[in-house]
């Protein structure tokens, strides 16, 4: 992965295959998560059976009560904290809305990836990343819901800010992932502002 | 929009901050439903903390939605990442009902509540 940068009124990146891959299903799984939320099961179960399905053990038995799925409980908090009846008044009037902005979000860095990957020759190493300034804030916030998702899945909490103490296999490999997330992010951000790299 | 340049951190104390709540001990709750029940006060959006965000991106959620200067989005960000929570906006209910949805459009942790006078 070469970070991003700004280049004029572009910014630009390079992605290995299996990075835009990853990226992709991680991206397609959230885009399940919530459309199941919402209760559209068009996209449901269309996850690449033999990707990572990192955030299925989530989607718990029961009553869709945002309570007992993390990851949906933080990307589609309470506003009010102290008001029940206030926070499911609000969540009424606005959990849809808000989440199929995060799902077209989401959809567009799928539909980017993929299409690079369609232009871009079989043999390249690198798919080159190019974004406008509303393509760049869409990655932007779909990145943040993914490491949202997948700290949520870590067990990432304020007490635990690096996950679990003593993670297994899996856990190490997601907490890379998650890692990585973080540095594409991190460089986009500066791109964005017109920093340099540091 | 009634942003809060400096006494951000002192409008919303800790519960057993010094000057939180004088001498009761109250819960948080207490405390903010008695907050609520006071007519003619704004509304206050309070941005938590959480260890996911990364500050370089609430610094730029508060440059590009609030459109503060970057020195106090940054001293915001920090606000936020020491104290675990700060103020960001005070106003009308439905405006901080607006910030609120739009900061988790952003995927940061956003509520709203009452302040007190």
């Amino acid at each position: 992965m070469r970070p991003f940068r700004r280049m004029g009124d572009r910014l630009d990146a390079e992605l290995e295959g299996a990075e835009a891959r990853l990226i992709v299903n991680l991206a397609a799984q959230l885009i399940t998560l919530l459309r199941d939320r919402s209760g559209d099961a068009d996209e449901a179960h269309s996850v690449d059976s033999e990707g990572l399905d990192v955030f299925a053990r989530l989607e718990q038995r029961g009553p869709r009560s945002i309570s007992v799925d993390p990851v949906l409980a933080r990307l589609l908090p309470d506003a009010y904290r102290d008001d029940e009846q206030a926070s499911a008044e609000f969540r009424r009037l606005t959990e849809p809305g808000l989440i199929d902005r995060k799902v077209a979000q989401l959809r567009t860095v799928v539909a980017d990836l993929t299409s690079i990957e369609t232009v871009t020759e079989e043999d390249a190493e690198d798919l080159p990343v190019d974004l406008d300034e509303a393509g760049a804030v869409a990655w932007l916030r779909a990145f943040t819901d993914l490491r949202l998702a997948l700290a949520s899945r870590l067990g990432i909490e304020p007490e635990t800010p690096r996950g679990p103490e003593e993670p297994d296999e899996d856990t190490v490999g997601l907490l890379a992932v998650y890692d990585w997330l973080g540095l594409v992010q991190e460089s986009l951000v500066a791109a964005l502002q017109g920093e340099p790299l540091g | 929009m009634g942003l809060m340049p400096s006494s951000a951190s002192t409008l919303l104390p800790a519960p057993g901050a010094p000057g939180a709540t004088g001498a009761a001990p109250e819960t948080a709750q207490q405390e903010a439903t008695q907050l609520r029940e006071l007519p003619d006060h704004p509304w206050a959006l309070v941005v938590w903390d959480d260890p996911v965000n990364l500050m370089s991106y609430v610094s730029y959620v508060f440059r590009s939605y609030f459109g503060f200067e970057q020195a106090e989005a940054h001293r915001l960000m920090l606000l936020v990442h020491e104290e675990g929570r700060a103020v960001v906006a005070t106003g009308s209910h439905e405006e901080m009902e607006r910030h609120v949805e739009a900061m988790h459009d952003f995927g940061l942790w956003a509520s709203l509540q009452k302040v007190g006078g």
